[in-house]
C-alpha cells in the first residue's frame, strides 16, 4: 500500500480534503443498519417471489416443495411491514425497487419483471403482510395464464375475490428521464399527496421515516414547473392536500429567494412533512394506543418523527427544525426562526386561513391579514417574496369585475404589470348570460369591482 | 523515494485496471479519461482521501480530461457494461463490480454530457458523487439521481432516470388504485392547526421588488447556515425535555445531539463544539456528564484530531480549551490515539501539543505510554516529558535504557545526564553503558565521567580488563582511561599502574592480547592522575606498540610534562 502523506498544499490537495469531507458526511448520513436490512430483506424477497413463480410451471400448487419458500416469504415480508410498513414492489427494466430503494440482484437479472408484465402488471404494493395461504394464492395466480383482453384489472378481481384487496397491482412503469417534458401537474400533485399520506402513515405506526419518495416527488413537482394548488385529488384528505398546499407555496417563496436547486428540493421535503407531528402519538400505553398531538405541541411532535430517521444529513436537521419553527413569529423572543421555518410559516398562515375547516376566508383577504404581520409575525422580506409571487389576488380568489361578472383566480402573479391581473374563470356572468367556465386574462382590461368573500 | 510514476502502477495494480481502447484519437482520449474517473472513484475503496495515492489518482484524472475535452465536448452515452462516444466505444468494462458504466447505467444515468470548458470544480463533484456510490454508501436521503440534480451543474448535463412513472400505455399508476387506500382519518386530530393566529387588521398589500442585497443575506443563510441550525435545532429539543407538558425526553434527543455532535467534529471547528456544550448545560447535571463524556471518547477523539490536523501545527488553544470542560481520561485516550496514528504527521502534531497540555499536570500516563511505544514515538515522547514535566522524564527514560535505536538511547542519555543523582540512574547508565555501542558508549562514558558516577567505576575498569582478544576501539580506551581518571584519580593511578606493569618476559616487548585497550586507556589516564611512575610505565610500552600508539604515548607524555610543570613551585 502507498504510504499516507501530511495534508494538502494546493488544488489537488484542497480536492482530496473536499472529497474527504464530502465521503465523510455521505457516511454519516448512512443508516448502514436499515440500509443492510432493505437490502438484504429486499432482495430475498425478490428471490423468493421468483423461486415460487417458477416453481408453479413445474409444480401443483398444493405441492411440499412450495412450503419451505413460502414460509419464509411470510417471515421476509413481516419483517419488511414491521419496518416499512406498506411496500411497493416495483421492477422497470428489470431493475427492482422497493419502497423507490433499489434492489441489487448480484450477479443476475431479474426475471420478475417478465412474469408480472404477462399480467400488465410493473408492481405490487403489499400494504399489509401475508399469511402462507395468501402468498400460494398470489403466486398461483401471478403463475397461472393472464387474463386477456386486460389482464391486470382481472388479476386484481381476482385477488380482491380471494380476499386479497390489500394487494394492490400497479401497472408498468417506465424511467423517466430528466428534462422530460409533458408531465402531468395534477398527477404530480396526486401522486404527492398519496406519497406523503403514506409516509404520514407509516410514521403513524412507529415505523421509520423514509424521505426518498418524497423527495423524487418534489424533484418531480420542481421539475414539472408545477405551481398549481390543486392537489389533483379529490379523496385526499384535507390535511394531506394542506400539507402539499403548503409545500408549492414555500417553494414560491424559495424561487424568490434564488435558492439553488438542492436547497429548494430540502425545502420541498421540509415543508411536506411539516405537520407531521400530528401522525404521531402522546400518552400510549400497553393498552391505550395514544391519541395524536395538540396543535401546542405537533411542532416538537413532528422533530421527534423525524429524527427518528438515523445518520446525519443536512436536509434532516432543516426538516426537524422547520417543524419546530414552523409557528414561532419571525420577533420571537427564543431568537429569529430557521429560514425554511419562516417560509413556512408563512405558507402555513395562508393556507390556514384560506382552506375550509380553518379560517375559509377568501384568499386575497387573508393576504391582506397577514400583511400587517410583516417584521412581527412574518420575515418581511419572505413575505414581500411571498406578496409578489402570489399576486394582489391570489388563486381561489372570488372576485367581481366591474361589470358584475364573478371571476375565480386561478393563476399566481405573472409579471410585475400584471400583478394585480391574474387569469381566472368565469364562475357567474351578467345579464342571464352564462360564461362559467371561460378563461379570463384580467390584463385584458377587466376592472376588479371588488373581493367577494367566501 | 517511490516516483509518481510507481506509485501509479502500484495503486493500479491494487485497484485493477480498466480495459485501454483504441480507436480515434479523440476516442483513445476519451478512454483515459474515463478510465481516469473510473480509477479514482474506485480509490476511495482502499484509500483514505488523504492517501498519496488519491493525489496521483486526481492528478491523473485532471490532466486526462483536459486532454480528452481538447477534442470537443465529451458526449457518452451509458450503455450497461459501455460508453460510447459518437458512435465509438470508449469505455468497456464487464466486470460489474468494477465498471463505471455499468454503476452510471444501474444507478440511472443514460447520458453524461461534458462541455469542454467544464470547470474543475464540476469534475470534481462528478467524481465526488461516483465516489460515494463506488464506496457503497446508500444513503436514505440521497440516491445518485437526486444527487446529481443536487449537483446544479453548469457544463455538465447528465441525463438520468429521475425516477419511474406509470407507463402512457397503462391505464394506472403507483397509489392510483382506488382497491385499497391507506387512511388518514383517524390519525389526525380534527382541529389540526387550530387554532389560527389572532386575527389582524387587514393591510394594504403592495407589489415590492426586493432588493437582491436582501434576498442575498437569505441565500448566504441557506448556504452557511448548517451549523447554526444544527444548535437551534438542539436548543429548541433542550428546551422541550424541560417542558413539563411536552413528551420530549432525553433519550429522544440523544441520537440527533450525538450526530451534530460528530458532525461539529468532523469539521474541525471547536467553537461550535462549544456552542453545543453550551446549550447542553441546561440538560440536569447526570444527563450531562453520560452525554459530554461522549464528546471526548475515542472517537470522537480520533474525529477530533483528524479534522483539526489539517494545515495546524500545534493543537489550536480553543482545542485544548474544548477538551478541558469535557469530563473523562482525555490523556490515556489521547495517547493511545497517539500511537494509532504514528504514521501520519500531522495528526501526531496536533496530538502531541494536546499531551503536552494535559500531561503537564499528570505525567504519569505519558510515562507510561513511552514505555509501550515504538521507538520513533517513545523518543518523541521523551522530548515532549522533557519540555513539559521535566521530574518524570528521568524514569520514562530508565524504562527505554534497552531500547534498540541509537538515536532513541541518546536522548534517553540526554535526559539521565541531567537526571537527579539516584542507584536507578546510575544502573540505568550501567546498562546503556553495557548495551550501547560507537559514538552512543562514547557519550555515556562521558556523561558517566561528568555527574561522578563512580559506582560505576569498576564497570568501566572491567570493560577494558575483560574485553578479550578483540579488545575495544582506542577511542573508547581512551574515554575510560579518562573517566577512571575523573571517578577516582588515585584508584585509577593504581590501575592504570597495574595495566601498564610488564606481565612476564615477553609483555615487556609486545601487548599481551586484550592488554593494548588497557594500555590506551591507561596512557589517557594517567596525565590526568600524575603518579611518579607514570612516565616510566609509558615509556616501558613505548618502544613495544605500533606508530599510532607511540605517538597516543607521546602525547600523553607532553601532557604529563605539562602537569609536572603546572604543579613545580
Amino acid at each position: 500500500m502507498i504510504e499516507p502523506v501530511p495534508g494538502p498544499v494546493d488544488a489537488i490537495g484542497a480536492a482530496q480534503e473536499s472529497l474527504g469531507q464530502a465521503l465523510g458526511l455521505a457516511r454519516a448520513g448512512e443508516d448502514r443498519g436499515l440500509a443492510a436490512m432493505v437490502r438484504d430483506n429486499g432482495e430475498r424477497l425478490v428471490r423468493l417471489i421468483q423461486g415460487t413463480l417458477r416453481l408453479t410451471r413445474t409444480h401443483a400448487q398444493d405441492n411440499d416443495a412450495f412450503a419451505q419458500p413460502i414460509s419464509e416469504l411470510v417471515l421476509t415480508l413481516q419483517t419488511m411491514s414491521d419496518l416499512l410498513g406498506t411496500l411497493n414492489l416495483v421492477v422497470v427494466e428489470d431493475l427492482v425497487y422497493l419502497n423507490d430503494i433499489r434492489i441489487r440482484m448480484d450477479g443476475e437479472s431479474s426475471t420478475l419483471g417478465a412474469d408480472l408484465r404477462r399480467h400488465g402488471v410493473g408492481g405490487v404494493s403489499f400494504n399489509q403482510p401475508l399469511d402462507a395461504a395468501a402468498w400460494r394464492t398470489l403466486v398461483a395466480l401471478v403463475g397461472g395464464p393472464p387474463a386477456t383482453p386486460k389482464p391486470r384489472p382481472a388479476l386484481q378481481q381476482r385477488l380482491i375475490a380471494e380476499g386479497l384487496a390489500h394487494i394492490e397491482l400497479l401497472g408498468v412503469f417506465r424511467f423517466q428521464t430528466a428534462n422530460e417534458t409533458g408531465r402531468d401537474p395534477l398527477g404530480v400533485a396526486a401522486r404527492a399527496v398519496a406519497v406523503l399520506e403514506s409516509s404520514c402513515d407509516n410514521l403513524s405506526h412507529d415505523r421509520l421515516p423514509n424521505p426518498l419518495p418524497v423527495r423524487r416527488l418534489v424533484a418531480e413537482i420542481l421539475g414539472s414547473g408545477s405551481t398549481t394548488l390543486d392537489s389533483g385529488d379529490s379523496a385526499a384528505s384535507p390535511y394531506a392536500t394542506h400539507s402539499y398546499r403548503v409545500t408549492q407555496l414555500a417553494l414560491l417563496i424559495g424561487a424568490g429567494v434564488g435558492l439553488p436547486d438542492a436547497d429548494m428540493q430540502d425545502l420541498g421535503v421540509a415543508a411536506m412533512f411539516h405537520d407531521v407531528g400530528y401522525s404521531g402519538h402522546e400518552g400510549a400505553t400497553r393498552t391505550h394506543p395514544g391519541y395524536p398531538p395538540p396543535f401546542e405541541r405537533h411542532s416538537t411532535a413532528g422533530a421527534r418523527l423525524l429524527l427518528r430517521q438515523h445518520g446525519f444529513h443536512e436536509a434532516k436537521i432543516r426538516r426537524a427544525l422547520c417543524a419546530v419553527d414552523h409557528h414561532l413569529d419571525f420577533d420571537d423572543v427564543g431568537g429569529t426562526p430557521s429560514l425554511f421555518g419562516r417560509i413556512v410559516r408563512i405558507a402555513e398562515d395562508f393556507d390556514n386561513l384560506v382552506r375550509p375547516g380553518g379560517g375559509a376566508l377568501s384568499p386575497a383577504i387573508a393576504l391582506g391579514q397577514m400583511q400587517v404581520g410583516a417584521c412581527t409575525r412574518y420575515d418581511p422580506t419572505l413575505f414581500q417574496l411571498f406578496v409578489n409571487a402570489v399576486g394582489r389576488y391570489p388563486p381561489g380568489t372570488k372576485l367581481e369585475l366591474a361589470d358584475g361578472t364573478q371571476v375565480v383566480v386561478t393563476s399566481f402573479a405573472r409579471t410585475p404589470e400584471t400583478w394585480a391581473q391574474p387569469t381566472g374563470l368565469v364562475i357567474r356572468g351578467v345579464h342571464g348570460v352564462s360564461r362559467a367556465g371561460v378563461k379570463l386574462d384580467l390584463a385584458r382590461g377587466a376592472v376588479v369591482k371588488r373581493v367577494v368573500p367566501d | 523515494m517511490t516516483t509518481e510514476p510507481e506509485l501509479l502502477d502500484i495503486a493500479a495494480s491494487e485497484l485493477g485496471e480498466d480495459q485501454r481502447l483504441g480507436g480515434t484519437p479523440a476516442a483513445a482520449a476519451a478512454n483515459a479519461a474515463v478510465r481516469a474517473l473510473s480509477r479514482a472513484a474506485r480509490s476511495f475503496l482502499i484509500y483514505e482521501p488523504h492517501n498519496e495515492a488519491i493525489r496521483i489518482f486526481l492528478t491523473a484524472y485532471q490532466s486526462a480530461m483536459t486532454e480528452a475535452l481538447a477534442f470537443g465536448p465529451l458526449d457518452l452515452d451509458v450503455r450497461p457494461f459501455e460508453l460510447v462516444r459518437a458512435g465509438e466505444v470508449v469505455y468497456l468494462e464487464r466486470d460489474r463490480d468494477r465498471s463505471l458504466a455499468f454503476r452510471l447505467f444501474r444507478d440511472g444515468v443514460r447520458t453524461l454530457s461534458v462541455q469542454a470548458e467544464v470547470p474543475w470544480e464540476e469534475l470534481l463533484k462528478l467524481l465526488e458523487i461516483l465516489s460515494i456510490r463506488y464506496t457503497g454508501v446508500r444513503q436514505q436521503e440521497d440516491d445518485i439521481v437526486t444527487l446529481l440534480w443536487k449537483a446544479g451543474f453548469s457544463k455538465i448535463t447528465v441525463g438520468a432516470v429521475e425516477g419511474f412513472v406509470p407507463d402512457e400505455a397503462d391505464d394506472a399508476g403507483l397509489g392510483s388504485s382506488e382497491v385499497y387506500r391507506t387512511s388518514l382519518g383517524h390519525t389526525i386530530p380534527a382541529g389540526w392547526d387550530l387554532p389560527l393566529p389572532a386575527p389582524l387588521r387587514t393591510g394594504k398589500v403592495m407589489y415590492f421588488a426586493v432588493p437582491d442585497e436582501h434576498l442575498a443575506g437569505i441565500r448566504h443563510e441557506a448556504a452557511h447556515g448548517l451549523p447554526s441550525m444544527c444548535l437551534r435545532l438542539v436548543r429548541r429539543l433542550v428546551r422541550a425535555v424541560h417542558d413539563p407538558l411536552d413528551p420530549t425526553a432525553l433519550v429522544d434527543v440523544l441520537p440527533v445531539v450525538e450526530e451534530i455532535r460528530d458532525f461539529f467534529l468532523s469539521g474541525g471547528q471547536p467553537h461550535w463544539l462549544a456552542a453545543l456544550l453550551d446549550i447542553l448545560s441546561e440538560l440536569p447535571a447526570a444527563d450531562q456528564d453520560r452525554l459530554f463524556r461522549s464528546f471526548a471518547d475515542s472517537a470522537a477523539l480520533t474525529r477530533i484530531v483528524r479534522s483539526f490536523s489539517r494545515g495546524v501545527d500545534d493543537a489550536p488553544a480553543e482545542l485544548t480549551a474544548l477538551l478541558e470542560r469535557l469530563p473523562g481520561d482525555h490523556l490515556s485516550s489521547l495517547m493511545r490515539l497517539y500511537l494509532m496514528e504514528a504514521q501520519n504527521t500531522g495528526h501526531r502534531r496536533v496530538l502531541r501539543g494536546l499531551i503536552g497540555h494535559f500531561a503537564a499536570t499528570r505525567p504519569a500516563p505519558l510515562v507510561q505510554a513511552i514505555q509501550a511505544a515504538p521507538s520513533e514515538l517513545a523518543r518523541d515522547l521523551l522530548q515532549l516529558c522533557v519540555a513539559i514535566a521535566p521530574d518524570a522524564a528521568p524514569a520514562a527514560a530508565l524504562g527505554r535504557v534497552g531500547d534498540a535505536d541509537p538515536a532513541t538511547r541518546a536522548v534517553v542519555l540526554k535526559i539521565l545526564e541531567g537526571a537527579t543523582s539516584s542507584p536507578e540512574v546510575t544502573q540505568g547508565l550501567a546498562q546503556l553503558f553495557e548495551e550501547s555501542s560507537g559514538d552512543i558508549r562514547l557519550q555515556v562514558i562521558a556523561v558517566i565521567a561528568a555527574r561522578d558516577e563512580r559506582a560505576l567505576f569498576d564497570a568501566l575498569a572491567e570493560r577494558l580488563e575483560r574485553s578479550g582478544l578483540a579488545g575495544v576501539p582506542d577511542p573508547e580506551a581512551e574515554q575510560i582511561g579518562f573517566a577512571l581518571a575523573q571517578l577516582a584519580p588515585a584508584q585509577a593511578a593504581a590501575v592504570f599502574a597495574r595495566w601498564l606493569a610488564p606481565r612476564g618476559f615477553l609483555g615487556r616487548f609486545i601487548p599481551m592480547p586484550g592488554q593494548r585497550s588497557q594500555w590506551w586507556g591507561a596512557v589517557a589516564g594517567f596525565p590526568l592522575v600524575p603518579s611518579p611512575e607514570a612516565e616510566g610505565l609509558i615509556r616501558g610500552v613505548l618502544d613495544n606498540v605500533d606508530a599510532p600508539f607511540r605517538r597516543h604515548c607521546l602525547h600523553a607524555l607532553v601532557r604529563l610534562r605539562h602537569a609536572a610543570k603546572a604543579v613545580a613551585p
